[in-house]
């Protein structure tokens, strides 16, 4: 029956067809009265299937090497600002090797708080003239004033650079280990007996000596002594 | 003629060859004009439509995009020039979604029986409402699947589909000849 259809269309297709030379000659008769244009070039589009495939792509390994740079620059942010955010006082800040000599913000600092200090210097000198380490302790204070070394604005980070100060005098060695505990351990009972600590702790470990300073219920600071 | 031959066609069209429209025109031109009758229903503005389309062709080779389907997109441009015709010959009453009213042919009775017995394929191709009509020129005119017809007229292919079912049972129903 479809076919009978088909059939009958084709049929209809031919009997009803125009005088087709007579078209082609309209046709050809547009073609002659143009003038002469420069050869075209057929347009090669790709499907466009195949075009928003390539597109999608692109987009593809685009938004990968973003992601890949935002999270390289992610990190290397985060790196930044946790370093930035380490206490001064902290643990890590404390512990420079004895050979390294105050830079040149701590200078800075330490002409800040230069007279604060130096109630509690005056009293360190006094007490420990008479030993052998302490001397070299006082060399160092002395050379802390010259060079203004080591301290921050506010009080818990004074009582750091305090430490600092006579823990990281180069003129120490391994064997002045008791004098530096000792000097430690009166500096930190002058803090006490002055207030700026509540408690102090000192601590004999091998992996190296330390003294906790309890400054409030909150606030605790933990010096390395080397 | 496949999308690889035609795609020759118009290379030889952009070289400015005749040959390569000639080619085109002898496989379609008599489709294009039964698609383009179908719309304009006239067969003088239906011929010069056919020509202005081969004449279009060869003036813009580069409007043709391989590999999108040939046969959909001389369909496409004929459908286009035929309605572009109707809205400048101020014939906007055309509907394109004309519904089936106006087409129904009575189920029974001896009118019906008159008609089919000796009624032509062309006329009873008159019978099909526009969309159908348009689907049936371009499904066995142009050979063109139902999925091409449904991308060609922008139509779904459930629509196209049905379009096509109802046309052949009308015409199964009033073409008695073979």
């Amino acid at each position: 029956m479809a076919n009978r259809i088909q059939k009958g269309y084709r049929s209809h297709m031919e009997q009803n067809s125009p005088d087709m030379d007579k078209m082609w000659e309209k046709i050809q008769q547009h073609i002659d009265s143009q003038p002469q244009k420069p050869v075209q070039t057929v347009q090669e589009n790709q499907p466009e299937p195949e075009m928003k495939r390539r597109r999608i792509g692109f987009v593809k390994y685009a938004a990968a090497a973003a992601c890949l740079v935002a999270v390289v620059a992610g990190t290397v942010v985060f790196m930044n600002s946790k370093q930035d955010k380490v206490p001064a006082d902290s643990e890590k800040a404390v512990v420079v090797p004895a050979s390294s000599a105050p830079s040149a913000q701590e200078k800075e600092e330490g002409k800040d708080d230069k007279k604060e200090l130096q109630p509690a210097q005056d009293q360190i000198r006094e007490e420990t003239a008479d030993k052998a380490p302490v001397k070299a302790q006082e060399k160092a204070i002395n050379r802390s004033e010259d060079q203004a070394a080591a301290s921050s604005a506010s009080a818990s980070s004074g009582i750091s650079t305090k430490f600092r100060e006579l823990m990281l005098s180069p003129e120490y060695t391994n064997s002045d280990r008791e004098g530096k505990l000792k000097a430690a351990e009166n500096l930190a009972k002058q803090l006490k007996e002055k207030g700026e600590i509540e408690e102090y702790v000192l601590k004999k470990k091998d992996t190296g000596d330390r003294i906790e300073l309890k400054v409030n219920e909150d606030e605790t600071r933990v010096i390395m002594i080397r | 003629m496949t999308d690889a031959e035609f795609d020759r066609a118009v290379e030889l069209v952009a070289k400015r060859e005749k040959d390569g429209l000639k080619i085109i025109y002898d496989a379609y031109a008599k489709r294009i004009y039964q698609v383009i009758y179908g719309i304009v229903k006239n067969p003088h503005d239906s011929q010069d439509l056919t020509a202005d389309l081969f004449m279009k062709l060869w003036d813009d080779p580069s409007s043709y995009r391989s590999g999108n389907g040939h046969k959909r997109y001389l369909t496409v441009m004929a459908k286009n020039l035929a309605l572009d015709f109707l809205r400048k010959a101020g014939r906007q009453s055309f509907e394109i979604d004309a519904g089936e009213k106006e087409y129904v042919i009575p189920d029974g009775g001896d009118v019906e029986k008159d008609v089919t017995e000796k009624m032509s394929f062309t006329r009873a191709l008159e019978y099909l409402n526009p969309n159908q009509r348009r689907v049936v020129d371009m499904h066995i005119g142009m050979e063109m699947t139902l999925r091409e017809i449904s991308e060609a007229l922008d139509m779904p292919m459930g629509t196209v589909s049905w379009n096509y079912r109802s046309a052949i049972q009308k015409l199964k129903k009033i073409y008695k000849g073979g």
